[in-house]
């Protein structure tokens, strides 16, 4: 095999088929074109850069409600300081913004970042990008679920941002969705029947759902803009499975088939979401459930492709320590998302309620609202009894794995980012995964950590508070090895490098912190205060996106074929830094204090007014954390046009990514790759070079350990 | 170029945050846990300053060696390779025992702290008082068993399948049937009728009886109810209190800050938590911190002043021109012809002061009413902030006169010792 220096030279050598022997591809296929090639693409590549292009786009709308707000919170309903612009712009009075909609905005702004940035980041984008690329292979195991799995993503976006558009606004009940609040009615089910008056609401009129209720004629409560948006995303979904099935010999008629097919599916399932996603809560629980599958489909697809498709020679104990993370939190997507969509199913049945024309109104079922549950002294219409602490103890059963979901892929990543500027072997690379492993184990058995304070038993408390102590166990091996990865390293400042170092030095902080919440004494007083906030933000902020700017900015040219700019990354990351100390470093204290989250005013509160300073601090550094993204969105859209060409591999890494083109052609290798060793053999004493690829064959590589 | 744009971009960075954190610094006497008032409290808060001081001393550890790595082995043109190490094995077991062994001994700990809260010794005590607090959207009602110490049936609503319910109205008014014209007592349920009608009934029911309370229960006929979210919860100090939570719409949580006490109240379920104060609001007010004694003319300037604003009033038998109004129990000042002037415990104002100088009183004491809040901490909607509750504590004699619960048991023995924070112990072996 081939070093990478003369890969060029075999590049005509010959191709491997990953797809089968009947399916024909490589240098010979058949052009694919623009739509199949870019669209709806199966290529696992174009999937994965088509996730980033939409976490980041969420990442945007929740970076904007996070400052909202951090407005509302630096001076609470204070009319001398109106809401800029949006104030001005929903006609809030004096320019206030009122306490719902500030509940509204915490909700959305963690299930935007949350559900909608954060695992498709991680999961969705570097899942995708990365698995076959670091295995050797030419593909996913299933190219067309992959997509599917993308495409699902969509309808489920587009149904969470309908939310806002409609009359009860988008879901407040925060992003745990805790019942009975969450399974309030915002928005009554079916609206008078409005004329339309401008051409618009009559194209809206087409796509509204409507019907009669005794004598009144009654539609659905959503607005046009939004009726487009659901129609087109699923007409999108449908397309992209048109394009791929639909398979007449005539093009014209594939392309007539597709477009009538889809738009008549894409209609009858927009038509169908407005009968039961009828206010922000049930939009929410429609598009957890949806987006459910589309984890689903992604981790079967992660597991399969690791499992069968690595390359000869790549062991299961040979692959990078970010296939690892991947391959463990598939695992536990696989096990823990099917409890979450069975949560926010039973939710979302319960939220139901059927009007007759006779005037009553019933409600489907009531799994998690207590018998003859009441608002303001009105009975709410229920089937029977329900507990609402069982949507909790279904819903951290998802959302507790759903946390280290959100942080094993980030840790794997900044594992290869460590080795590869450290010039270094990772630091016991057995004991990172099984340490990973640990973490996914006791990952199922703490989720009642999230409710000590809930009134469940106190002993089952004392069970929990255990096994939680001991997640730090695993934990600890991890930040303990990534420093024992840089000691005696050769450490070189690149962009990359910083976010991987910030995402260790900030892990340990949400790390340790974590320890606060494990002692169920001590989170007498600081459960649900803004000390969990701190921790939450340490960990998903501080660590795992840390680790997404890192890697974004680590595997940037291989993905675009274009070197990113280091200065403008600097000045991104050190802004980034110091402003996202700024802003929950200082939330630990608040909590200390007591001080409640999720609270829209607490200057009525002795206990909290002199908190005021501090979170105009914090508002301060936020605004500035917020504005510390502009370089990186200059650099992302400047290198992509401007950036100096990529060579095949900048970093001297030695993983399989980096022996292909940058970016990478169709089927990914123009030879199959066999790999001879471990990932991380830097500074490894057989060679010349401090760096030596898998790929390359070296007497004794595989067997060389030395020991300090 | 790099060096230069970053050496430019962080100080300018650090200028416009630097203000408003020296603003953000000036409180910083106030950065630790809230003064604690309870019995239980302090235990809690020295395992929260153990894992305090293991974390922070685990924090600067880690950080101090990270950044002396990035320092020692940052990148050198000379040095041509890193060591070359695929880990030792003896020192990863060494890391991963240390820290367990340290998260053992905090589980150890933290589970005796733990079950001396909620499993609190109190749950046994005789003397303890108990109240039950009923969180809805957005307001704390609490209810006080009376002088029997027994809490009604409380949360009962009619169930739109039941065939009998208990009559919603107070005893009194059971002679003039309302709601049906069959008569009092179990009146036909919500079954017999239409659907729609028996939600009608129910929603009914729950207005003229927003607590849910069965007026046919015995134990609930004493009971004290307070519903106006403006009213204090009160609370005998040095006495074992039992609070028992539920709630009629959401999941709220009843939080002390100053108590180390927080436990949700979540509908169909009842709560049960017990803490002890050690001290009463009245001693709070007699501080010196909290009190302060202005002469009328500097009043006059700080009348806008919100810390004067938010204080009170002090007046007792050595101030003069004062009168004890025996009926509502407080001091007040009395000009020449016994027409009030200001009662003690009400705030000042500007007639107020007028009259106090035209009385010729010069000076004036204020002391801050010796209140703690409750705060509700499980999201409840939109009105979730506005859930702020009062809690006053007040001698166990002054309790027991309120007719709140059954009056303290008084020591068998005429040569009583000295009352314990723990009765429960020193009385269950009288008992």
């Amino acid at each position: 095999m081939s070093h990478t220096a003369n890969a060029n030279d075999s590049h005509d050598h010959g191709h491997i088929d990953y797809f089968g022997p009947d399916h024909a591809h490589g240098h010979d296929h058949p052009k694919l074109g623009f739509i199949k090639k870019y669209i709806f693409s199966i290529d696992h590549k174009i999937i994965g850069i088509q996730f980033l292009f939409m976490g980041l786009m969420f990442f945007v709308i929740g970076g904007l409600l996070a400052m909202l707000i951090r407005w509302q919170m630096a001076w609470p309903s204070d009319p001398n300081h109106p809401v800029p612009i949006l104030g001005k712009f929903m006609g809030w009075s004096q320019g206030v913004m009122p306490t719902e909609f500030y509940t509204m905005v915490f909700s959305m702004h963690a299930t935007v970042m949350i559900f909608f940035v954060i695992i498709p980041l991680l999961v969705g984008t570097f899942g995708n990008y990365l698995v076959p690329l670091k295995i050797g292979a030419g593909d996913m195991a299933f190219p067309f679920l992959n997509g599917l799995a993308f495409w699902s993503a969509i309808p489920a976006g587009a149904i969470m941002m309908t939310g806002f558009f409609l009359p009860g606004n988008a879901a407040a009940a925060g992003w745990t969705s805790y019942p009975p609040l969450s399974a309030i009615q915002t928005s009554a089910k079916w609206l008078p029947y409005v004329v339309p008056v401008t051409g618009l609401d009559k194209i809206g009129d087409l796509f509204r759902a409507s019907g009669y209720l005794g004598t009144q004629h009654v539609q659905s409560g959503f607005p046009t803009v939004s009726l487009l948006i659901n129609f087109f995303s699923w007409f999108m979904l449908f397309a992209f499975v048109g394009t791929w099935f639909i398979r007449f010999t005539n093009t014209v008629a594939n392309v007539i088939t597709t477009i009538v097919l889809s738009a008549v599916t894409a209609y009858a399932f927009q038509y169908f979401v407005q009968n039961f996603a009828f206010d922000g809560q049930s939009c929410w629980f429609a598009s957890v459930f949806i987006l459910g599958f589309s984890s689903i489909m992604g981790a079967v697809n992660y597991l399969t492709t690791m499992i069968k498709l690595r390359c000869p020679g790549m062991t299961m104990f040979r692959m990078p320590l970010s296939v690892w993370s991947l391959f463990i939190t598939s695992v536990l997507v696989l096990l823990a998302t099917p409890v979450l969509a069975s949560a926010v199913l039973m939710n979302l049945i319960e939220h139901q309620t059927i009007q007759l024309a006779s005037g009553g109104v019933y409600r489907l079922a009531s799994f998690f609202t207590p018998y003859n549950w009441t608002l303001s002294n009105q009975i709410q219409q229920n089937a029977g009894g329900g507990f609402p602490i069982m949507h909790q103890h279904l819903f951290w059963f998802y959302s507790h794995p759903a946390v280290y979901i959100m942080i094993l892929p980030a840790m794997g990543m900044v594992s290869d980012i460590l080795a590869v500027f450290a010039r270094k072997p990772i630091f016991g690379y057995r004991p990172m995964v099984y340490a990973m492993a640990g973490i996914a184990f006791f990952g199922f058995i703490v989720w009642a950590h999230h409710m000590f304070q809930t009134g469940m038993n106190p002993t089952l408390g004392t069970t929990f508070a255990i096994s939680t102590m001991f997640i730090a166990v695993p934990s600890a091996i991890k930040t303990f090895n990534w420093l024992g990865t840089l000691w005696g390293g050769n450490i070189r400042f690149t962009t990359p490098m910083l976010n991987a170092i910030a995402f260790v030095s900030m892990f340990v902080i949400g790390g340790l912190s974590g320890i606060f919440m494990a002692s169920t004494a001590v989170d007498v007083h600081i459960h649900d205060t803004y000390f969990i906030v701190a921790h939450i933000h340490y960990v998903l902020f501080g660590g795992t996106t840390f680790g997404i700017f890192g890697s974004i900015y680590f595997w940037y040219p291989k993905m675009f074929g274009r070197m990113m700019n280091e200065t403008l990354g600097k000045i991104h990351f050190w802004l980034s830094f110091i402003c996202f100390n700024g802003t929950f470093f200082a939330m630990h204290i608040l909590g200390i204090g007591g001080f409640p989250r999720r609270i829209a005013g607490y200057t009525n509160y002795s206990t909290f007014e002199h908190f005021q300073p501090m979170n105009i601090f914090i508002s301060m550094s936020a605004f500035g954390l917020g504005l510390a993204q502009i370089p990186f969105v200059i650099n992302f859209i400047g290198s992509w046009m401007w950036g100096p060409k990529a060579p095949r591999n900048p970093w001297l890494a030695t993983t399989l990514e980096w022996e292909t083109e940058s970016p990478p052609p169709h089927g990914n290798f123009t030879t199959v790759p066999v790999v001879h060793h471990g990932p991380y053999e830097y500074s490894s004493p057989l060679v010349e070079e401090d760096w030596l690829a898998q790929t390359r064959y070296v007497e004794g590589a595989d067997k060389l350990v030395v020991k300090h | 170029m790099i060096k230069k744009t970053l050496l430019r971009s962080i100080p300018l960075a650090l200028s416009l945050l630097l203000p408003s954190a020296a603003h953000a610094a000036s409180g910083w006497e106030s950065w630790w846990l809230p003064k604690t008032y309870s019995v239980h409290a302090p235990a809690m808060d020295s395992l929260f300053v153990w894992i305090f001081w293991i974390t922070t001393i685990t924090f600067i550890i880690t950080q101090v060696v990270l950044i002396a790595f990035l320092i020692k082995y940052r990148y050198n043109p000379n040095r041509k390779k890193a060591v070359f190490t695929h880990g030792n094995q003896r020192l990863e077991m060494a890391w991963t025992i240390a820290p367990a062994i340290i998260l053992l001994m905090l589980s150890v700990a933290s589970i005796r702290v733990w079950n001396n809260y909620r499993y609190s010794d109190i749950a046994d005590s005789p003397n303890k008082v108990k109240i039950l607090v009923i969180g809805q959207q957005f307001q704390w009602n609490t209810i006080y068993p009376g002088p029997d110490g027994k809490l009604g049936r409380y949360l009962v609503y009619p169930k739109p399948t039941d065939t009998k319910w208990p009559d919603p109205r107070p005893a009194a008014q059971q002679k003039s049937p309302y709601l049906f014209p069959e008569g009092k007592g179990g009146v036909p349920g919500p079954a017999f009728l239409p659907y729609e009608a028996s939600v009608k009934a129910i929603n009914n029911f729950n207005e003229l009886n927003p607590q849910g309370k069965d007026f046919n229960d015995p134990d609930g006929k004493d009971d004290i109810y307070q519903g106006a979210l403006a009213r204090e919860i009160i609370l005998p100090a040095n006495r074992p209190i039992e609070v028992q939570l539920s709630s009629k719409d959401v999941i709220h949580d009843f939080f002390l800050p100053n108590f180390r006490v927080k436990l949700d109240a979540v509908p169909g379920m009842r709560g049960v938590l017990y803490f002890e104060g050690t001290t009463t609001s009245r001693s709070l007010e007699l501080e010196p911190e909290n009190r302060k004694t202005y002469t009328v003319d500097e009043l006059a300037g700080l009348l806008e002043d919100k810390e004067v604003k938010a204080m009170a009033v002090d007046i007792d038998e050595k101030s003069p021109n004062a009168v004890y109004d025996a009926a509502k129990k407080q001091w007040r000042y009395v000009d020449g012809k016994k027409g009030t002037i200001v009662r003690g415990g009400s705030s000042i104002n500007e007639a107020a002061l007028k009259k106090l100088k035209a009385n010729g009183i010069n000076s004036v004491t204020l002391y801050k009413p010796g209140f703690w809040e409750l705060v509700c901490e499980e999201l409840c909607g939109q009105g979730h902030y506005k859930m702020r509750g009062q809690l006053r504590f007040v001698t166990n004699d002054e309790y027991d006169a309120l007719g709140y619960d059954k009056p303290m048991a008084k020591p068998v023995t005429a040569t009583a010792e000295k009352p314990t924070t723990q009765p429960s112990v020193v009385l269950g072996a009288v008992k």
